[in-house]
């Protein structure tokens, strides 16, 4: 399959204005390879062609979902995305903290959007525990929300495999997890008890409305999933959500800049985050 | 009317977040009149955000009563207003063509540039048929625009109207809009137009130029050639990409197995040259489509490059090529490197030669 410079321009434009993902120039491979599947699959032989399949005959976004589920990697472990996590934890929850200890406020509340199994919310949990010197002063609560009730089990159990814990630091690992003989890690009550799981559909009008004062709410790759309108909507919510200034964490390849701008966009050692 | 006077009242609350939850519930209660009632907020509403809700919330509504609301606002001073309003009534059907038709022939040249956008983003089969009817409008961008969206519609019925406005015009801009479309839509005639317009193309005003490259691109055939190798020369980082695609154009339409000399040494020094990574990624791909002895050893070369496009697009090209004695370097390679994507187009290339 050939994919010009033009094409591979034309159809990552098309991703980023439905998905917000981003996709720069050294991917092109990994593009090219992905598209190749999915027009093997519709007999496509010119990426013309399945560009303009996508444009204007793909009318329920279908096989454009296809495409992008194959252009990202759905999986979770924890301390995932581990440079965003530190520009979380080294700049912008100190930013909050000392905001909130002039104010007297010692409460952090922490949003993970479709959070799965929990290892986000969980993370989130252990890098707030690792970042606050006085754990007893503050009020922090950790809130992970997923349409799949069965995932959320999962997560309320706490036991995760050894593939979840990879990128877990060693000292981390000993500190807050127990290891048991079957190879499975625990997490410890400490860090269970800063995190609660609810089942919530993002798209539910009403679901979030009671849902306020959060000072940071992670949506890492999920607005991928949803169509344009959708996306508004979940974002909307989450403006409501948050207290002024408060940050909302994207994946890496995603951007809210056509979605809403409402959010002022800041550059944090290369990771863009949103402030309401 | 009682019953929502709480919502009602909320549109106005000094909590923002009130008033956004006002605009949800209002449409989901339907609510008589809410098209009024958020019509009149969107245009007092100090919170952007609220003003995204409201947005948001009559993209749900469809009908000519919602456009002929929303069509005054075009008026506003408020370009985010303005610019909502197109994209509201861009969220419409074929109904609303009939309101935006008459706003085609306004006074204001800015409403019927609104008008014209609406047209393309409504994107119908008639969007052509309307937007056709401001090739004359007295204001040139309004011009510019509705030939740019004919291209884009790819409205094959009103070439000839291009072809005419190209050779009667003389503005720049124009003329690199007809080009560009041309490119895209052009019959024999535009070819013969563009031929007769451009016979001397020393002369041509490099804005232009890249237009010209592109119609050339899809149209150009080998007597272009020396044009585009003399810009490698001049223009060669400048122009990089519209070189690039105007030699594939033009030499993918010659079906060539083996490149002159000249033009096998020319491409060479372009690759060696200053040119950004992802076209030298191209053209090593390009290369790979040639049957030329020299084209082996410059792939062989750019394998083992420390640079990640270079090397993925002499691996891509050598499995393309298909010449076996390629294949102890595709090994080192895939010894000597861990970047998935790199690995991936060896194994590819590795299994298309020992195949």
């Amino acid at each position: 399959m050939e994919l010009s410079i033009e094409d591979f321009i034309s159809i990552r434009n098309l991703v980023y204005e439905h998905t917000g993902m981003h996709f720069g120039e050294n991917k092109v491979y990994f593009f090219k390879k992905r598209l190749q599947k999915r027009m093997e699959i519709h007999g496509f032989s010119r990426v013309n062609e399945y560009i303009k399949y996508l444009k204007y005959f793909d009318r329920n976004g279908r096989e454009f979902q296809e495409l992008v589920n194959l252009l990202t990697v759905n999986e979770t472990y924890f301390f995932r995305e581990f440079s965003q996590l530190e520009v979380f934890a080294e700049v912008c929850l100190p930013e909050v903290l000392e905001k909130k200890k002039k104010s007297k406020d010692r409460s952090i509340k922490v949003f993970s959007a479709a959070c799965s199994t929990g290892e986000e919310p969980y993370t989130l949990a252990i890098i707030l525990r690792e970042m606050l010197d006085d754990n007893e002063c503050w009020d922090v609560k950790v809130k992970g929300v997923d349409i799949d009730e069965n995932v959320l089990e999962t997560a309320r159990r706490g036991i995760y495999d050894k593939r979840a814990v990879k990128d877990v630091p060693p000292l981390y690992l000993e500190q807050y997890f127990s290891s048991s003989i079957s190879g499975r890690f625990e997490l410890k009550p400490e860090i269970r008890q800063m995190v609660s799981f609810e089942h919530v559909n993002l798209m539910d009008r009403k679901a979030l409305r009671y849902e306020k004062n959060y000072d940071f709410i992670f949506c890492r790759n999920m607005l991928i999933y949803f169509d344009d309108a959708s996306r508004k909507q979940v974002v909307e919510r989450f403006y409501t959500m948050l207290n002024k200034g408060g940050l909302v964490f994207l994946g890496h390849a995603e951007s809210m800049s056509r979605i809403t701008t409402a959010f002022k966009v800041r550059r944090v050692n290369g990771y863009v985050v949103y402030q309401a | 009317m009682d019953e929502f006077r709480e919502l009602i009242d909320n549109l106005s609350s000094e909590d923002e977040r009130e008033r956004a939850f006002a605009v949800e519930d209002i449409v989901f209660d339907s609510v008589p009149g809410a098209i009024d009632l958020l019509i009149e907020r969107l245009s007092i509403e100090p919170s952007r955000f609220v003003q995204e809700v409201i947005v948001n919330n009559l993209k749900t509504f469809k009908g000519l009563e919602l456009v002929d609301k929303l069509l005054p606002l075009l008026n506003s001073d408020d370009a985010y207003i303005r610019n909502a309003i197109i994209d509201i009534v861009s969220c419409q059907d074929e109904n609303a063509f009939s309101s935006i038709k008459a706003l085609l022939s306004d006074p204001d040249k800015d409403v019927r540039k609104f008008a014209v956008d609406i047209l393309f983003q409504l994107r119908s089969p008639y969007s052509a048929e309307l937007i056709v009817t401001v090739l004359k409008d007295p204001d040139i961008n309004i011009v510019i625009t509705a030939v740019e969206y004919l291209g884009r519609l790819e409205a094959t019925d009103y070439i000839a109207m291009i072809n005419d406005i190209i050779l009667n015009t003389d503005n720049l801009l124009l003329r690199c809009t007809c080009l560009e479309v041309m490119a895209v839509i052009g019959n024999q005639q535009s070819i013969e137009t563009v031929r007769h317009l451009y016979a001397a193309h020393t002369s041509i005003n490099q804005l232009e130029l890249y237009s010209y490259l592109k119609f050339l691109a899809t149209k150009g055939s080998e007597a272009d050639l020396p044009l585009v190798f003399s810009l490698i020369k001049s223009k060669g980082k400048t122009m990089a990409k519209e070189i690039i695609n105007t030699l594939q154009g033009i030499l993918e339409r010659a079906s060539i197995e083996f490149l002159t000399p000249e033009i096998m040494s020319d491409l060479a020094a372009y690759i060696d040259s200053d040119i950004n990574s992802i076209n030298k990624y191209e053209l090593l791909l390009f290369l790979a489509d040639f049957q030329n002895e020299e084209i082996l050893p410059i792939l062989l070369k750019y394998a083992v490059s420390e640079e990640k496009l270079l090397c993925l697009g002499a691996v891509e090209g050598i499995g393309v090529l298909g010449k076996k004695e390629a294949l102890p370097v595709l090994r080192q390679v895939k010894d000597t490197v861990s970047d998935s994507d790199i690995l991936e187009a060896v194994d590819k290339s590795i299994e298309n030669l020992d195949g």
